[in-house]
C-alpha cells in the first residue's frame, strides 16, 4: 500500500530512502488499524455522538464521506445493512483498512512495492473512485432532498443552526 | 532539476476553489485533489502524492489531514520555482485549517500554486 515513497526499497540508495519507504507504510498501517480500532470503541456512543464533519457542522450539507464514521461502527459489529444504509461506499473502504496493514507489512518485508501501489498510482483508479463517489454523493442527496433528511438531518443539526436558535435569529 | 514549464497547468482563482467548495458539497474538491495531487507530484519530481489517495481525501477526514500535510511539505519546492523562498513549510496552516475547513486549504494552496504560472 503506497502513500508516500514509490521507490524500490531494494535498489541500492541512500538509508533515508529505505527509512522513508518503511515509514510510509508505518504510518498507512497504523493509521487504518487505529481507525479500525476507533470504529469498535465509538461503537456505543455513535449515535448519540455529536455532529463530526465540519462541512455538516458549518454549512448544514452533508459532504461525500458523511456518514462514513456510522457505517464503519456497524461494520465493525457486522451489520453489513446498516453499514449500506450510512454509506453505501463504506464497505469497500473497510476491505482497504483490513487489507492495507496486511500490504504494508509485505511490502516492508519485501524492502519494494507490490502491485497494490501500482494501483493506487494509476490515474485510471482514481478517476474511477472519483466517478463512483460523485454519483453516489449525487444520488444521496437527491434523495435525501425529496425526503427532507436534508433539512430535518443535516440543515437542523448543524453548529450554526444551533447557535443561530441561542441568539434567537431562528425559533424552532 | 523540475522547472516551471515541466508543472501541468491548473490554474484557479482561489475564490471560485471555494465557493465550488461549499456549493457543490464537497464534490469539486474531489475533482480539485486530483489535479492539484498531479501539480504537486510535478513540483516534487517525485510521485508522493497517489492520485487514487487524493481523490479519497477529497472526502474522508483523517486522509484528507494527511494529503494537505503532503502539499504542505511541498510548498517550499513550490516557493523556490514561483520565486518565494518564504513559502517552505506551511503544512501545520494548511493541516489545521484542512481539518475543519478543507475549502479553505485548498483556497490557499491553489493561490500558492497559481504563482507557478505567472508570466507563463
Amino acid at each position: 500500500m503506497s502513500t508516500g515513497s514509490t521507490m524500490d526499497a531494494s535498489r541500492p540508495g541512500s538509508a533515508a530512502s529505505l527509512r522513508g519507504f518503511v515509514w510510509a507504510r508505518v504510518l498507512v498501517a497504523c493509521s487504518a488499524t487505529g481507525m479500525l480500532i476507533a470504529s469498535y470503541a465509538y461503537a456505543p456512543f455513535v449515535d448519540a455522538g455529536p455532529v463530526l464533519c465540519p462541512m455538516h457542522g458549518l454549512i448544514g450539507l452533508p459532504c461525500p464521506s458523511c456518514g462514513l464514521t456510522r457505517a464503519f461502527c456497524r461494520l465493525v459489529r457486522l451489520d453489513l445493512w446498516g453499514a449500506l444504509s450510512y454509506h453505501a461506499l463504506s464497505v469497500p473502504l473497510f476491505a482497504v483498512c483490513l487489507v492495507a496493514p496486511v500490504v504494508c507489512v509485505y511490502e516492508v518485508g519485501r524492502r519494494r512495492e507490490s502491485w497494490c501501489s501500482s494501483i493506487l498510482h494509476s490515474s485510471r483508479t482514481a478517476w474511477a473512485v472519483a466517478i463512483l463517489l460523485t454519483v453516489h454523493h449525487a444520488v444521496r442527496l437527491g434523495v435525501w432532498a425529496a425526503d427532507g433528511t436534508l433539512v430535518n438531518g443535516y440543515v437542523k443539526t448543524s453548529w450554526t443552526y444551533a447557535l443561530l436558535r441561542v441568539v434567537g435569529i431562528i425559533s424552532s | 532539476m523540475v522547472q516551471r514549464s515541466d508543472v501541468p497547468v491548473f490554474r484557479n482563482s482561489p475564490i471560485t476553489v471555494l465557493i465550488l467548495g461549499v456549493v457543490t458539497c464537497g464534490l469539486y474538491l474531489i475533482y480539485w485533489n486530483i489535479k492539484m495531487a498531479g501539480v504537486i507530484n510535478a513540483v516534487t519530481g517525485r510521485p508522493d502524492i497517489s492520485p487514487t489517495v487524493a481523490t479519497v481525501s477529497g472526502c474522508c477526514m483523517p486522509v484528507n489531514v494527511y494529503f494537505y500535510y503532503l502539499c504542505g511539505q511541498a510548498l517550499g519546492d513550490v516557493g523556490r520555482l514561483s520565486g518565494e523562498p518564504g513559502l517552505a513549510d506551511k503544512s501545520t496552516l494548511l493541516v489545521i485549517l484542512g481539518i475543519f475547513v478543507p475549502m479553505v486549504s485548498a483556497m490557499i494552496l491553489q493561490g500558492h500554486v497559481n504563482r507557478l504560472y505567472d508570466g507563463r
